[in-house]
């Protein structure tokens, strides 16, 4: 059946604007369901549909619909513009060719207002615009001496796709345009509403605990596992209070979830108290199943796995960017050859830099030692540390180390000499043994010269 | 101090393993002649390109070259080979072609069983560049089977890498050498010449890898240690191992290969059966002479051919010229048109041969700048031939001479000053970052070092080397980027070195145009012209150039030519042989332009120095223009001997090595103040010398181009018609685009018809034309129709069928008709809709495409259309027209260079004359009657922008409007203030001032611009459509 006094809202988002997924337009859709109860997110992807007729009276009229829209949506940080006619194609077309917020065209009006409009206005593909403008017709306004007759329109069915028909009769309301209602999108999320505001840490466990209870199943059900659940309190005072908790690994099991809610419940602010909370599995992966090996161990994953609840409880506990360890770094340089990265962040994979060893303990700063080579470029006889003389039994080497020479300019390294020529920029390095049996990584800061004093370096010591 | 042991380094890398290392083939012959080592070895990655740099090189510092190359395996270690004698060195070459003929262009595919090709005959060193434990065992296997692949004595390669485990590595190569059964050499596998290139290894590395310096970690190597180390370094690091430390003398001793024995031979074929090379070469260059002069050969030609054979057979390059002359004989057979060019023209031989066209009875010949017995290098001759049919004669040197034995010269593509700061300031991350003034000055430093490196090599535009014997066992051969091709991997400077011929055969598009042109004649106007038969010295073709109405002729088309040529004034064929030599760069930095203008035109007196001088520099008033006269100065001036006056222009031609010129300096000085010159001009002789020694012309040269430039200004002065046809057909060549040929064409009364599926060929071509009352020189000009060759996108083929089909049954009658009879799919026939290709049947562009829109998809078979169309089937086209809007004038000429490149419709500056006469600019034409220094305001289309070596900076740009061309000149501060519309507007508006030279109708005016508007836009909006106007403009060639 069609509506005798049909009235189409058609909100037009400026691409830099539009959300990034199909979903969230979907979620604005249902968001405009306040206006009026029948709303569509585009298939395009270029905006929202409402079905006004009957609803303007309701918001003040036609015009202050739109301007209330309109405004409404620029506060949601949305840059968008109204049309509204008689049909989708012209209220799209309104919406897109606006050079004002919005646009109406009185009931009737279609074919007046849109025939200055361009053809492109009609929602047609680019090539079927392409090919109209080659013929001149570039308004809509051009295609109606065709469009109307019907040797005209077996012509242009001829030469260019259904859809432009199909788009030009719909607009002027000759066909009906249907416009198909939205659907919501699955959420993983618990709700509780309290009988009365709640401020006791135990209450708010005892109520995450029934959240997560029934999070759980929901998400199992769907085969997913949470990688970060968000715990909302609404506030006796009308605010919102919340909780953001990270995971390591998709989880989908109600003890460990709460283990880890329970670190990160006294963040919660709950204030005067809250009545209604909810939890949220705002990220989520498909849930990894483990296979048990014979031998009743977990598969390779066995170090991540045992190690990831320890992690996430230190995260959870700390925050989670305290929590780091030690990558290897792809750099020549020592000081240079590892980072710091974050707990839950994946191990870069990186080669093995020296083909030499590395002392396991390396200084933060290498320590000056009285030592001298015995021969040219070679390993010192001894050298003197902390007051405790070191006679060298074997050495090893030299590894020679040249410094990073496009960061010569303002040498801000340890040691802090700054090497005058491209040659004075090495280091030799030596992995020394003391007649105790002590192992030691010490280098010569700079080339081995038969007149210059030579200065030495411990850099770390070996087990 | 005990003296260090003697040392050879074997295993050096060359920047010609490219973007492996640092230092050019010479640098590490000269440090190593420093280094006072026995010998120097280059081994190259898959590679012997930077050999023959090296081996010259090596004369000149005084040491022994060792060639080789170090073989990548695809399955083993890396072999490092060294040619024992010639036919070792073949079979090396010979592999590489097979692993080169394997691989993708630049790449070279090897294996370990590849290696049984070089049988024996050789030294090898085996490079792992690490070797653990377990790969002792398995690296032994590998040499083992190696041994019994290659039969060679093997050395292991010991090479201290500073990694802290040169002690347990040195050891286990020792380990290895004796499980092997083999000795060990010690070397530092050298990639620099010296530990100062570390940089720029580090800098090629990232180039190689794509990285930053920053970002480049372990792939940069630890250490700057790969490079030629002292003898007490090595001697000390190899204390122990004294064996090692000789392994390379000893190898070296054991070779006695070198460059030198690549003696070179010219294939035989030319020369007939029973005859020497020398007679028959003689008795060619008799009958040619004949055939050249008919009324007789005067006796300065027949002495300077006995002179030029005596020589020839003396260095023994009959076989040369003779295989030149069965090149050109070929193309003459094929009727292509062809003309030596450059110093051969210097040759009476080659003119008698029919290879070059300089008559050297009028003109004076200098034949040692061609061949000069001292230079010990073969004669350079280069022909050129039309560039559309060159190929075939690519393609018939391969089947005369076969693959194996001819293959196009390398060119070795070098960073330049450009790509250098690019690639550097890539590497240093310098565009984004906080770089501070020294970061700067490091890369300024490092692009300087790069600037000269190699970079890949690509094929030369036409050199070809031709052997009697197997090329690829002297040299390399690799695929070429272009199929059927193949090339070697020496370049021109490498073969003149080792004494190997090479005949360019090269592309020059004038000779298509002129080919062309004389077909269009002799159809369209019923005259047999050739080359040759050109009437000398016509009057009107000069007063034509004069005037530098020169749009499309050969050479004087360019901006710079234009503004000479009215002061020049040419009036005589040498006149224009002059105009030639005078616009280049050389001339114009030795400050020769003025004097010679000013005494040309009587305002500066002609003197002469010397009576010597008088007979060398009379034709030129006294002023050097050519390399030629700047080689006689030094020999009657100075006292050189012909073959010392060719080196100094080859010292000035590498101004790399200075040291050179200033010793030519002294020499040239000196000798001509001893023969009582006054010392300050014998200065400057040698600067003005000096400014052209690479970029000046030879006379010879300059002559044969003003051959071609007198033939093109001939032909357009009295076929305008047939010259715009012809120069539209050879497109892409030359300066300007078709719409500026069409417009010169039209200004000399040629009626241009548009394109049209019932009128047009794939070529332009002529139609009768309405009777003129003006003929232009006496000829009546036919019209030109455009070609379908004009539609953008039209394929020939295509156009073909349409040709084809129109033959058969006659014009089409309507868009079905043409649709069904030519079978072109829907895509094309609107493309000529929109060409508006079919106001023949009546149909403008619109309702062309409304009707090719309406065919049916799959085109009916031809048989079954031409039936419904005489059972009077049902027509599309008798159907009313359809209700379309009418397309506006500017849409239209917009659509027209969209579609075709030009517009006969109406020109852009027209349509938009009121508008530009509100912004207050006045037509072009107005600037050639405005007073000297005068504030004008002009606009127009954007033709040219150029920005010339020799004119520091400032930018020429040429607009065009409706009516006239106007010339403006940019200098540097303007174009810092409007460098985006210098560089990018199609329509520019100028403000600016304007100044002339010279008087009516020999003036040249140019506009010196103050302000720039970018006008685009505006010529944009003449488009209702919203398109770009497409109009082109050839910028900075």
């Amino acid at each position: 059946m069609k509506p005798a006094t049909r009235r189409v809202l058609a909100l037009w988002l400026a691409p830099a604007e539009r959300p990034e997924t199909e979903p969230d337009l979907r979620d604005l859709a249902a968001w405009c369901r306040r206006y009026a109860p029948w709303t569509a997110p585009m298939r395009d992807g270029a905006g929202v549909w409402i079905e006004a007729g009957g609803c303007a009276h309701l918001l003040g009229g036609e015009d202050t619909m739109c301007r209330t829209v309109v405004a409404d949506l620029a506060r949601l940080g949305h840059a968008a513009r109204a049309g509204l006619a008689g049909t989708p194609g012209a209220a799209w077309a309104l919406a897109r060719t606006a050079k004002t917020p919005f646009a109406i065209a009185a009931p009737g009006t279609e074919r007046e207002v849109l025939a200055p409009l361009p053809v492109a206005a009609l929602r047609l593909e680019p090539a079927t615009v392409e090919g109209l403008s080659a013929l001149g017709l570039r308004r809509v306004g051009d295609l109606y001496p065709l469009g109307t007759t019907a040797s005209g329109r077996a012509e242009l069915a001829r030469r260019f796709p259904p859809l432009l028909l199909e788009r030009l009769d719909a607009a002027l309301g000759l066909t009906f345009e249907p416009i198909s209602p939205i659907r919501e999108r699955t959420r993983h999320i618990a709700r509780f509403t309290a009988p009365e505001p709640v401020r006791d840490g135990e209450a708010v466990t005892r109520i995450t605990q029934r959240l997560v209870e029934t999070l759980c199943p929901l998400l199992a059900r769907d085969g997913l596992g949470a990688r970060r659940v968000t715990l909302t309190a609404f506030r006796a005072d009308g605010r919102a209070a919340r909780i953001d908790c990270g995971t390591a690994r998709p989880l989908a099991e109600a003890r460990t979830l709460m283990r880890l809610m329970a670190l990160c419940l006294p963040r919660l602010a709950t204030g005067p108290g809250a009545d209604a909370f909810a939890l949220e599995a705002t990220e989520t992966e498909p849930l990894r199943a483990t296979q048990a090996r014979l031998d009743g161990r977990k598969d390779h994953e066995d170090d991540a796995l045992t190690l990831a609840p320890l992690v996430e409880k230190l995260a959870a506990r700390l925050g989670s960017g305290r929590i780091g360890r030690l990558a290897p770094r792809p750099r020549h340089l020592p000081e240079r050859a590892q980072s710091f990265v974050g707990a839950f962040a994946d191990m870069p994979d990186t080669p093995d830099a020296a083909t030499a060893a590395r002392p396991l303990r390396l200084f933060a700063r290498p320590a000056p030692v009285a030592a001298a080579a015995t021969a040219p470029e070679g390993p010192p006889a001894w050298f003197r540390w902390q007051g405790a003389v070191h006679a060298i039994a074997r050495a090893e080497g030299p590894e020679r180390i040249a410094l990073d020479w496009w960061r010569l300019d303002g040498w801000q390294g340890d040691p802090p000499a700054v090497p005058e020529t491209l040659a004075d920029a090495v280091r030799d390095y030596w992995r020394v043994e003391d007649a105790r049996g002590a192992r030691f990584w010490i280098f010569r800061d700079g080339p081995w010269r038969p007149d210059a004093p030579e200065r030495w370096y411990l850099h770390g010591v070996f087990p | 101090m005990k003296p260090a042991p003697a040392f050879a380094e074997l295993a050096a890398t060359s920047n010609f393993s490219f973007l492996r290392a640092a230092s050019h083939p010479h640098e590490l012959v000269e440090r190593a002649a420093e280094l006072g080592y026995a010998a120097i070895g280059i081994a190259d990655r898959n590679s012997v390109a930077g050999l023959v740099r090296a081996h010259v090189a090596t004369k000149a510092a005084g040491i022994r070259l060792v060639p080789g190359c170090r073989l990548v395996l695809a399955d083993g270690p890396d072999v490092l080979a060294y040619p024992a004698d010639r036919a070792a060195w073949g079979r090396l070459t010979r592999l590489l072609t097979t692993g080169k003929r394997r691989a993708e262009k630049g790449g070279c595919i090897l294996t370990m069983a590849d290696l049984a090709m070089l049988e024996e005959g050789f030294a090898g060193i085996v490079s792992a560049p690490q070797i653990s434990h377990e790969e002792v065992e398995l690296l032994s296997n590998k040499i083992n089977i190696l041994k019994n692949i290659f039969n060679v004595s093997f050395h292991v390669a010991a090479t201290p890498r500073f990694d802290g485990c040169d002690g347990p590595r040195l050891a286990r190569a020792a380990q290895l050498a004796e499980a092997c059964a083999l000795p060990l050499a010690a070397t530092a596998e050298p990639l620099m010449h010296a530990p100062g290139r570390r940089p720029l290894l580090d800098v090629l590395t990232c180039i190689r890898e794509h990285c930053t310096l920053a970002d480049a970690g372990l792939r940069l190597a630890a250490n700057g240690e790969r490079h030629l180390r002292t003898r007490a370094d090595m001697a000390r690091l190899f204390a122990g191992d004294p064996a090692a430390l000789g392994a390379g003398m000893e190898i070296a001793g054991g070779l006695a290969f070198s460059l030198d024995d690549l003696a070179y031979e010219y294939p035989d074929e030319p020369v007939p059966a029973g005859r020497s090379a020398d007679g028959q070469l003689a008795r060619l260059a008799l009958l040619g002479a004949r055939a050249r002069y008919p009324d007789g050969v005067p006796d300065k030609v027949r002495a300077q051919i006995g002179h030029e054979l005596r020589i020839i057979r003396e260095l023994r390059y009959a076989p040369y010229f003779l295989t030149v002359h069965d090149i050109v004989g070929f193309a003459r057979s094929r009727a292509i048109l062809c003309q030596g060019r450059g110093s051969a023209a210097n040759s009476a031989v080659c003119f008698a041969l029919g290879i070059t066209a300089v008559d050297p009875a009028r003109s004076d010949t200098l034949f040692e700048r061609f061949v000069s017995a001292a230079r010990n290098e073969p004669p350079d001759i280069d022909v050129d031939f039309e560039h559309e049919r060159r190929e075939e004669v690519i393609q018939h040197i391969y089947a005369r001479y076969g693959r194996e034995r001819a293959g196009l010269a390398a060119a070795v593509i070098r960073y330049r000053a450009r790509s250098a700061v690019r690639e550097v300031g890539k590497v240093l991350g310098i565009p984004e970052g906080t770089a501070g003034n020294r970061a700067e000055k490091q890369a300024a430093a490092l692009a300087r070092e790069l600037i000269g490196f190699p970079r890949h090599l690509s094929q030369h535009v036409g050199g070809f080397v031709i052997t009697r014997g197997r090329l690829d066992e002297v040299m390399p051969i690799e695929n070429a980027a272009m199929e059927a091709r193949t090339v070697i991997e020496w370049d021109k400077d490498d073969l003149d070195a080792l004494g190997i011929l090479k005949i360019d055969v090269l592309a020059l598009g004038m000779l298509s145009c002129i080919r062309r042109a004389f077909g269009l004649i002799a159809a369209y106007h019923g005259r047999a012209l050739e080359l040759a038969a050109i009437p000398a010295e016509d009057a009107a073709v000069y007063e034509m150039l004069c005037r530098a109405d020169s749009v499309g002729v050969f050479q004087v088309e360019s901006r710079a030519q234009m503004t000479m040529l009215p002061r020049l004034r040419p009036r005589t064929f040498y006149d224009l042989v002059i105009e030639v030599a005078i616009v280049r760069p050389g001339p114009i930095q030795g400050d020769m332009v003025h004097p010679y203008l000013r005494r040309r035109s009587g305002k500066e007196a002609v003197e002469f120095p010397s009576d010597e001088l008088r007979a060398v520099l009379g034709k030129t008033l006294g002023v050097p223009l050519f390399q030629e006269q700047a080689m006689r100065i030094a020999m009657v001036a100075a006292g050189f001997s012909p073959e010392d006056a060719d080196r100094l222009r080859r010292a000035m031609a590498t101004f790399k090595h200075t040291g050179q010129v200033s010793f030519f300096r002294d020499k040239m000085v000196e000798g001509m103040t001893a023969r009582g010159y006054d010392r300050a001009f014998a200065e400057r002789c040698f600067q003005q010398i000096e400014g052209f020694g690479s970029y000046g012309f030879p006379e010879s040269h300059a002559a044969s181009f003003a051959l071609l430039v007198y033939a093109s200004a001939w032909i357009k002065c009295h076929y305008p018609d047939v010259f715009a046809a012809a120069l539209l057909n050879s497109q892409p060549m030359g300066f300007y685009a078709p719409a500026q040929i069409v417009r010169d064409a039209r200004a000399h009364g040629v009626e241009v018809r548009a394109v049209d599926v019932n009128a047009s060929d794939w070529d332009c071509t002529l139609e009768e034309a309405p009777q003129m009352a003006l003929a232009v020189n006496g000829v009546q000009p036919k019209a030109l129709r455009l070609g379908l060759r004009q539609v953008r996108g039209l394929s020939e083929a295509d156009a073909k069928r349409l040709v084809a089909a129109r033959a058969l049954d006659g014009p089409f009658t309507d868009a079905g008709d043409l649709a069904a009879r030519t079978g072109l799919a829907k895509a094309v026939l609107s493309r000529l809709a929109r060409a508006d290709a079919l106001a023949s049947l009546k149909l403008d562009r619109r309702p062309a495409l409304w009707a090719v829109a309406g065919l049916e998809d799959a085109a009916p078979l031809p048989l079954f259309a031409a039936a419904e169309r005489s059972n009077g089937g049902p027509r599309l086209d008798d159907a009313p027209p359809p209700p379309l809007p009418i397309m506006g004038a500017g849409e239209a000429v917009a659509e027209d260079y969209r579609m075709v490149r030009l517009s006969l419709r109406d020109h852009p500056a027209r349509l938009l004359r009121p508008r530009l006469g509100d912004l207050g600019f006045a037509p072009c034409a107005g600037m050639a009657r405005a007073k000297h220094g005068s504030w004008v305001r002009t606009a127009g289309l954007v033709l040219v922008r150029q920005r010339p070596g020799t004119a520091s900076g400032v930018i020429f740009m040429t607009i065009e409007d409706e009516d006239a061309v106007a010339n403006l000149v940019v200098w540097p501060k303007s174009f810092e203030k409007f460098r985006a519309t210098v560089m990018a507007a199609r329509m520019v508006g100028v403000a600016g001032r304007v100044e002339h030279e010279g008087n009516p109708p020999h003036r040249v005016t140019h506009v010196i611009a103050e302000r720039l508007y970018d006008l685009s836009d505006l010529l944009d909006g003449l488009d209702e459509a919203g398109g770009r106007m497409a109009v082109a403009s050839r910028d900075f060639q």
